[in-house]
């Protein structure tokens, strides 16, 4: 616990010395690259401590602010978020301390790297804060430090506009934390969470400011709108922090909140199902549907969300009705799909930062050819868009099956087979991930192909060029550990076992014991089958190999068939390989289509461009804000501009108050 | 868990699996009131399409050539995890 | 030590009054010192014979800040905005006497109701506390220069502290750092309010700034 706590005061100490060294940005982007990755590595060292000796670990402190002591401590469920918490920052740190200051004006280094290190103290304090005050603290502690983060190119309109909304959000959110929080802490008085308990009858409300509260972060739909306008907005290894493990503070939160619960009823785990299939399929719709190679991956972040929700509500579901296989395959797919997407989606992002990089454009139909030009990226680009899509032998598969297979042996179970219920939870989940897999399969066919294959499509792209060493070696490591976690398979039950069991109710921990031991057949299959697989593509290119050597092999220009003017643009773009699945679904969207068909026997100008907005921000949201915004206006008069009325307004308030319950 | 009849299995499936393209061939034809292909035709096929030149694109990239061996593979698997488990 | 502490209390309620009838800028500013100074030993009589080191670091420590360093704020602002040194009432210096009068009738009223134990020293420490908040109040909402709001404000500071010690908070620093941090921004920005003012409209009266409302 102390290795934790000396690696918060090395975030804090880096990001205060960084930002100090005005003077020298490079000086300062080394402290602090150098400050986040040594504070990640004693993190982890705590972390790993507690997750392989089971035993967690307390600090108390008395502090001088009511409500509770300053209270950290890490168990096995902290544990498992911290892990991924300070892999990501860690790996971010080095990849930013090369890319921050190639990319951005030397004036933004130094508070970029405070605010970064905030951000990774702030997070990895959330998941241990033992105290609502302390948590709520660093929760907006995240939320701020990030804001600034996303406001690092903050000239750029668009980029305030996605600052602001995300800062709206985040308090929106924050709201329900502080009622979830008393509600809590109401019978004990103060606010530790040793304390917290839950009144009967009140899980239900409990569990649905928790939703809201942590789904915002999370970016549940439809609460999920501040989520792609601030993340592409952010400099890529600022992207790949928040994307990958920022928003998860959010399903710790909800983890969280279900041990203070103990039983909950079966609708919550409906709830959660529902929204997260939702949430999985329109994120990856939105996705399919952008043209900007981060706000693409930033529906992503809504569409995997979903997966771990929807891993959630089948172990809720499972916890609701005794089926301990159930729960245990449901939770621990969740939090593995935590860390698994945590490495995969944190490669896309930094990926995604190499592009715009070395191209300058994040503009997919702007892009193409640049496996050739930038091999390393292309390559771990490839790694990560297979993971994401669900693909073996890759980590994104494990906690998706496991998924599928807490559902089945749920749904098999011999007790229930006749409810209709359970058949429809069977369709909507197995069902539902299926579309989501194969959709996002489509949507990353569509942005590593467009932007890594075929010849480029602008000057952009034909100018392209490999990042730098440390660039490339963040994107490396990730690629190594999304086959890692697939080909280690038999370990995880270790990792997330005492984390289940935490969030089971005490009543039921026995049978979730015995149930982890049988979730590590699935996984042992996972882990052979994969080396498997490996081993026969090796094979595979050995006799492809054999086959070809000492023979001659062609390499011609394609549609050379007659045709002696093939251009880039004949290509086929991105826009119209989403096309027929955007048509499928139409009904989700209303793309903007400005469209210049050609016309006549020989025409001239033909032109085609299409935006997709968020529905959810168009015609939910911002009919919302109007009415508000109006019934604002409504009470203008009270505005008068002077001071003395305001002071004025507050005082009679109060003496009215002192008069109404003194008099 | 590797036995020798599932290793059989295995064996024969991917013997035999061009000749899927047979049946399906002289079923169409014995429709249409042909006599259809030969028995061994793909193999005839597999083995002249095996000693041909391989043009590739100058487009094309690595993920061109491992497409077919990761798809052989991929297949193969699937048929190994089936007849196993 | 109790006829002490009466006799700084009442000092305060007249420095209070001192404000609310005052009608130079100078005056107020040296008002307001005095009633830091008022404030810093209430702590230091109330708890008399027995001064910890660390209570008496607190009160002189506040006592320089209210006494010396704010004052010599407004002054420095007060001079460089080349204010007039007028006190400009929206409510006349008769009036906000008789008001003030009222007002320490409303505090005992409320002092005697509030249904919470207080520190035993003297029977005025809360009436004396409500009426230096509601004092300061007052000045802020009926003046219209800047400076004269800073001086409400640090009035009602004042009173806030007083009203921290009549119920024995053992740790007071924590809402008195809270509540001088907001006075020391409240000084900072009605001094560059002050500064803007001044150069937009010659003046530095706060009326103008309603025609910025939109």
């Amino acid at each position: 616990m102390w290795l934790f706590v000396a690696g918060l005061i090395v975030f804090f100490g880096g990001g205060v010395v960084s930002l100090l060294m005005r003077m020298s940005p490079r000086l300062a982007s080394m402290v602090g690259c150098v400050a986040a990755v040594t504070g990640s590595l004693l993190a982890l060292g705590s972390a790993a401590h507690v997750l392989f000796t089971g035993q967690a670990a307390h600090v108390t402190m008395a502090w001088q602010i009511p409500f509770g002591s300053l209270a950290l401590g890490i168990d096995s469920l902290s544990a498992i978020f911290v892990v991924p918490i300070a892999v990501i920052v860690a790996v971010a740190a080095i990849y930013g301390g090369q890319y921050l200051p190639s990319s951005y004006r030397s004036s933004v280094i130094g508070p970029s790297w405070f605010f970064f290190n905030l951000l990774a103290a702030t997070m990895l304090l959330v998941v241990v804060a033992r105290n609502g005050l302390l948590f709520l603290l660093c929760w907006e502690g995240m939320s701020l430090a990030s804001f600034f983060l996303v406001l690092t190119d903050h000239e750029r309109e668009r980029t305030q506009r996605a600052a602001w909304i995300y800062l709206a959000a985040m308090h929106l959110g924050t709201a329900c934390l502080l009622v979830l929080f008393l509600l809590l802490g109401r019978s004990s008085g103060d606010l530790d969470f040793e304390r917290f308990t839950c009144e009967p009858g009140s899980a239900g409300i409990l569990f649905l400011l928790a939703v809201v509260g942590f789904g915002t972060k999370a970016g549940f739909i439809p609460v999920h709108v501040w989520l792609p306008e601030a993340h592409p907005a952010a400099p890529s290894h600022v992207s790949a922090v928040m994307s990958g493990v920022m928003i998860k503070t959010g399903i710790y939160g909800l983890l969280r909140i279900l041990t203070f619960l103990g039983d909950v009823p079966s609708w919550s785990g409906w709830t959660l199902v529902v929204v997260g299939v939702l949430s999985g399929i329109l994120g990856v719709l939105f996705a399919l549907a952008q043209h900007d190679l981060k706000k693409l991956l930033a529906y992503h972040s809504v569409e995997n969300i979903g997966i771990i929700v929807i891993g959630l509500g089948v172990g809720l579901l499972g916890l609701a009705h005794r089926i301990p296989p159930m729960a245990v395959l449901g939770f621990a797919g969740a939090m593995l799909h935590v860390l698994n997407h945590a490495l995969f989606k944190s490669l896309l992002f930094l990926g995604a930062g190499a592009v715009q990089h070395g191209t300058g454009t994040r503009d997919i139909d702007r892009l193409g050819g640049l496996l050739k030009k930038m091999p390393v990226t292309g390559t771990t680009f490839l790694v990560g868009a297979c993971a994401i899509s669900g693909l073996p032998p890759l980590n994104g598969f494990v906690s998706e099956l496991l998924i599928y297979l807490g559902v089945l042996t749920g749904v098999a179970d011999s007790s229930r087979v006749a409810e209709v219920g359970w058949a429809l939870l069977c369709v909507l989940v197995v069902g539902g991930l299926a579309l989501i897999g194969g959709l996002a399969a489509a949507c990353f066919t569509k942005a590593f192909g467009c932007a890594f294959l075929g010849e480029p499509r602008s000057e952009d792209a034909e100018r392209g060029h490999e990042v730098g060493a440390a660039m490339r070696a963040s994107m490396v490591v990730l690629a190594g550990a999304c086959f890692l976690v697939a080909l280690t398979g038999p370990i995880w039950p270790y990792v997330y076992g005492s984390a289940v069991v935490a969030v089971a109710p005490a009543s039921f921990h026995g049978e979730v014991q015995a149930a982890i031991e049988q979730s590590r057949f699935p996984l042992m299959v996972v882990c052979v089958s994969s080396w498997a697989f490996l081993a026969m593509v090796g094979l595979l290119a050995m006799v492809r190999r054999a086959l070809l050597s000492g023979r001659q092999v062609d390499r011609v220009p394609t549609w050379d068939c007659g045709y002696a003017a093939p251009t880039p643009r004949m290509q086929y773009t991105a826009s119209s390989f989403a096309s027929p699945i955007l048509l499928l679904f139409r009904m989700f969207f209303r793309p903007r289509i400005g469209q210049h068909l050609p016309t006549g026997l020989f025409p001239k100008q033909a032109s085609f461009e299409s935006e997709t907005p968020d529905v959810f921000r168009e015609y939910l949201f911002e009919p919302v804000f109007s009415a508000v915004a109006w019934t604002a206006l409504r009470l203008r008069w009270l505005q008068h501009g002077r001071l003395q009325l305001y002071v004025l307004y507050i005082a009679l308030t109060i003496l009215v108050l002192f008069i109404w319950k003194l008099g | 868990m590797v036995t020798t009849s599932g290793l059989i299995q295995i064996a024969l499936a991917l013997v035999l699996a061009p000749m899927m393209l047979t049946i399906i061939n002289r079923t169409k034809a014995a429709f249409a009131g042909r006599r259809g292909q030969p028995l061994l035709q793909p193999y005839w096929d597999l083995w002249k399409l095996f000693h041909k030149t391989p043009v590739y694109s100058q487009t094309t990239t690595a993920v061109f050539v491992s497409g077919p061996i990761v798809g052989c593979a991929a297949t193969w698997l699937a048929l190994m995890v089936t007849v196993h488990a | 030590m109790t006829s002490w502490l009466d006799a700084t209390l009442v000092l305060l309620i007249l420095t209070s009054l001192w404000l609310l009838g005052s009608s130079r800028l100078q005056a107020c500013i040296r008002a307001v010192a005095f009633q830091g100074l008022l404030v810093g030993l209430i702590p230091l009589l109330s708890k008399w014979p027995e001064i910890s080191l660390r209570l008496g670091g607190v009160a002189v420590l506040s006592m320089a800040i209210k006494a010396i360093v704010l004052p010599a704020m407004l002054r420095r602002a007060v001079r460089e905005a080349n204010v007039l040194n007028e006190v400009q009432p929206l409510i006349g210096f008769t009036t906000s006497l008789l008001l003030g009068i009222a007002l320490w009738g409303l505090a005992m009223h409320i002092a005697g109701r509030l249904p919470v134990q207080t520190l035993n020293v003297s029977a005025i420490l809360v009436p004396v506390a409500i009426f230096t908040v509601l004092c300061g109040l007052l000045l802020i909402v009926s003046r219209n220069t800047a400076v004269m709001q800073v001086i409400g404000y640090l009035g009602l500071e004042n009173g806030i502290y007083v009203f921290g010690w009549a119920f024995a908070i053992e740790e007071p620093l924590l809402v008195e750092m809270g509540v001088l941090l907001d006075v020391f921004v409240a000084v900072f920005v009605m001094g560059i309010t002050m500064h803007h003012l001044s150069r937009e409209f010659d003046t530095i009266e706060t009326d103008e700034l309603s025609s910025l409302k939109d």
